[in-house]
């Protein structure tokens, strides 16, 4: 039965494989371009010594050059959903629509042994192409992530573990959804909208709730930001507003309007609209006011404790999705 | 012993019955012809008895234990309506494949009845004939060895040199021995040289069974003045086109010995046609067993 | 040996034409004492028939003293008939005969009469096998 299972799944894993290599040899190719210009544009030495904030230019030359490269996140973000509905919605549907399983589930196994084969060989594709796929997108992404700091937050969805339980999530929401719509075309629809609501209101809703979220709260200087110590720790800054010293909102998010405040500060000129006030007048009359930026936010730390989280609540769910497949093969409608 | 045995059995697809009220049991070694027309309830049947889906109502009992369990599956074998194999892999994936989700395998079976059709392993499923494929689909389903196969309309769609090429290979490897054999045909012209045993349904509901003789002998077509009183024992079966009003086709539990109607043996097509065309409403309540 | 054949059309049931196609056939010399009927596997091989209906027909044939199994080799034909002398034949004949006076003169057609005659006949053979 197992050489059944597996030798139904030959051309999708060839396909798998295409497409792995694909993005591989593309990431690869990127990658050692970026790990060059990392190194000869002086940033890598720049960060070694230095803060982000200081070593801003080199960081946004680095970030213009490979804009372009964004495009590569698309079928990062792609893959896992594609297996599902590509592998595990046809795997029940199909035979279904076919009416083969007729006499699939007619031989001398029984459906559920044969499901159990079938979609084991299934959720293991998942597991091997989600984990080919986290180890390419995590080589990848190692130099934007020092670059960008932004692991826990912009590229958090591709790399580490969590890749690998969305595939096999995507894959038991397939398989779930053909045993239950009985139709290949509509069951891949669905798996890719069941897909895409959960990775969003996972990332949306739950995913800040996973620790107790940290405040920061740092002086409010008018100038250049000197130094950002949130940045360099890879932080995931979920809000950030501008307080006074009584803890009542200034300016709205991160900008403020120098009017909002021109009347409580009276060595401020007003009414001089055609020039810009006195940089020094203006901290000095934040200073007094107790302005200040609080930041609510992750540290860049806890990168792999939301990782296991969330690859713990996917893979929770993929059991669940499993189990609906299981309950509705059961009930024998055909 | 009974290889196949429902009691009150009764499926629903939404609000309509596919079948309903059925009492029947299959002896071991015969062949069954299950007729009627179509939506009477044929295909439902067998997809009861072959286990793959579940009664809404009463019980079905295949070789002592419920139909599609472990313990049964190896034993029955289904050759679904149009031979529904998958299409894409070759002709020796597939039988790979069914030999792999098999304990019990007689790959020499298979190999012998395609070598005897010609049928190039190489090709595809979907490339093969109509004919073909029902060939490949009896090999299979004959490489379990089972003790009960079950065939659903398997020659409805073939041209009549491959039916009878079908219906062939099927009779020889009832000749082997030790098998059931339940096949629903709308054909009734297969039915008298292939079948020992008939089950006639109309809309979901048993109308006829029995072995071929006692349904033969259980009825006469009787000739004689209508103002007269039938003949004891015997009932009129009312959907019989009769020719004119002094003919009628009537169940019997013995020989008409009456000198005022002349006996007349009926063919079969006649008795089964007779019993498909009564009206609901006027259907009486049958429960034959099939010995 | 001897090739069987069906004629679906009959109404004659199955078994029952195997078993006069040997008698027949005996009758005519072209199977004599001895011979080897076709095995129930090369009968139904050939006519898609009912393995169980073939059995019935060599059954009857073994009852009928015509023929004798013989288990694990097959059925042979155990002895020789010969048919009626031509006066037995003439008489019988005759007999017939008079019997479609006697129909005519009551108005019936020669449609009933060979009807009448079938079911007559199709009775007794039925009668005596059962």
């Amino acid at each position: 039965m197992l050489y059944v299972a597996l030798r139904r799944f030959r051309h999708d894993t060839t396909a798998i494989a295409i497409a792995l290599a694909g993005v591989g040899l593309l990431a690869l190719i990127t990658g050692r371009s970026m790990n060059r210009e990392y190194r000869n544009s002086g940033l890598a030495s720049c960060l070694a010594a230095q803060s982000q904030s200081q070593c801003r230019d080199l960081v946004d030359q680095f970030g213009e050059k490979f804009n372009a490269l964004q495009f590569l996140i698309v079928p990062l973000v792609l893959l896992p959903a594609l297996l599902g509905a590509f592998i595990g919605a046809p795997l029940v549907a199909r035979e279904l629509e076919a009416g083969t399983h007729r006499f699939l589930w007619t031989q001398g196994v029984t459906r559920q042994r044969w499901f159990a084969y079938t979609s084991g060989v299934a959720l293991g594709a998942a597991l091997i192409a989600g984990s080919l796929y986290a180890l390419i997108a995590g080589a990848w992404l190692d130099t934007t992530n020092t670059v960008t700091g932004e692991r826990l937050s912009q590229l958090y969805d591709f790399q580490g573990i969590v890749p690998i339980a969305a595939s096999v999530f995507a894959v038991a929401v397939g398989v779930a959804s053909g045993v239950a719509i009985r139709r290949t075309v509509p069951a891949m629809a669905a798996t890719l909208g069941i897909f895409i609501a959960v990775r969003v209101s996972t990332a949306i809703l739950l995913r800040p709730r996973f620790a107790a979220v940290k405040t920061i709260e740092v002086p409010f200087r008018f100038g250049p930001v000197l130094d950002d110590p949130l940045l360099n720790g890879g932080a995931w800054v979920l809000s950030t507003k501008m307080l006074d010293a009584s803890g009542k909102q200034i300016g709205h998010n991160e900008s403020i309007n120098i009017d909002d405040f021109v009347g409580r500060c009276p060595n401020i000129q007003s009414g001089a609209t055609d020039s810009l006030p006195n940089p020094g007048d203006v901290n000095r009359c934040l200073n007094d006011l107790g302005a200040h930026t609080m930041f609510r936010y992750h540290p860049g730390d806890r990168f792999w404790t939301f990782q296991l989280i969330e690859s713990a609540l996917l893979l929770g769910l993929a059991g669940v999705a499993i189990a609906v497949g299981v309950t509705t093969l059961n009930r024998r409608t055909a | 012993m009974n290889v196949v045995e429902t009691k009150a059995l009764g499926r629903r697809y939404g609000k309509r019955w596919a079948l309903r009220d059925l009492d029947l049991t299959v002896a071991e070694h015969t062949v069954v012809g299950l007729v009627g027309p179509n939506g009477a309830g044929k295909s439902t049947l067998l997809h009861l008895v072959a286990g793959l889906i579940d009664p809404t109502e009463g019980s079905v009992n295949v070789l002592g234990a419920q139909p599609g369990s472990k313990g049964v599956l190896p034993d029955v074998a289904f050759v679904a309506q149009d031979s529904p194999l998958p299409k894409r892999p070759r002709v020796c994936e597939v039988v790979a494949m069914a030999a792999g989700m098999n304990v019990r395998w007689d790959a020499d079976v298979v190999s012998k009845r395609l070598r005897e059709l010609r049928v190039d392993e190489s090709h595809r499923v979907g490339e093969l004939s109509g004919g073909q494929r029902a060939q490949l689909a009896l090999a299979l389903a004959l490489a379990k060895r089972p003790r009960l196969l079950l065939l659903d309309e398997p020659v409805a769609s073939l041209d009549p040199l491959a039916r009878r090429g079908f219906l062939q290979s099927l009779m020889a490897a009832v000749a082997d021995g030790g098998m059931t054999v339940i096949f629903s045909t709308h054909l009734i012209d297969d039915l008298e040289r292939t079948c020992d045993h008939l089950v006639v349904l109309g809309q979901g509901t048993l109308l006829l069974s029995g072995s071929l003789d006692e349904i033969v002998q259980g009825h006469a077509v009787i000739v004689g003045s209508p103002d007269r009183p039938l003949p004891s024992g015997s009932s009129v079966v009312g959907g019989y086109r009769s020719p004119s009003a002094h003919q009628h086709l009537v169940s019997v539990s013995a020989p008409v010995i009456d000198p005022a109607w002349q006996q007349l043996a009926p063919t079969l097509d006649e008795i089964v046609l007779a019993h498909l065309a009564v009206e609901p409403e006027r259907r009486p309540v049958r429960r034959l067993e099939v010995v | 040996m001897i090739a069987l054949r069906l004629d679906p059309g009959s109404g004659v049931s199955t078994y029952l034409q195997i078993v006069h196609q040997v008698r027949q056939a005996v009758q005519l010399g072209v199977l004599r004492e001895g011979d080897q009927l076709p095995t129930v596997k090369e009968v139904v091989g050939a006519l898609a028939i009912n393995p169980n209906t073939v059995l019935k027909a060599y059954r009857e044939l073994e009852h009928e003293g015509l023929a004798v199994g013989r288990p694990g080799v097959g059925t042979f034909i155990t002895r020789t008939l010969t048919s009626p002398s031509p006066e037995e034949q003439t008489r019988l004949r005759a007999e017939l005969g008079r019997w479609v006076d006697r129909a005519t003169d009551a108005g019936l057609d020669i449609e009933t009469m060979v009807g009448l005659l079938r079911s007559v006949v199709n009775q007794a053979s039925g009668s005596a096998v059962a």
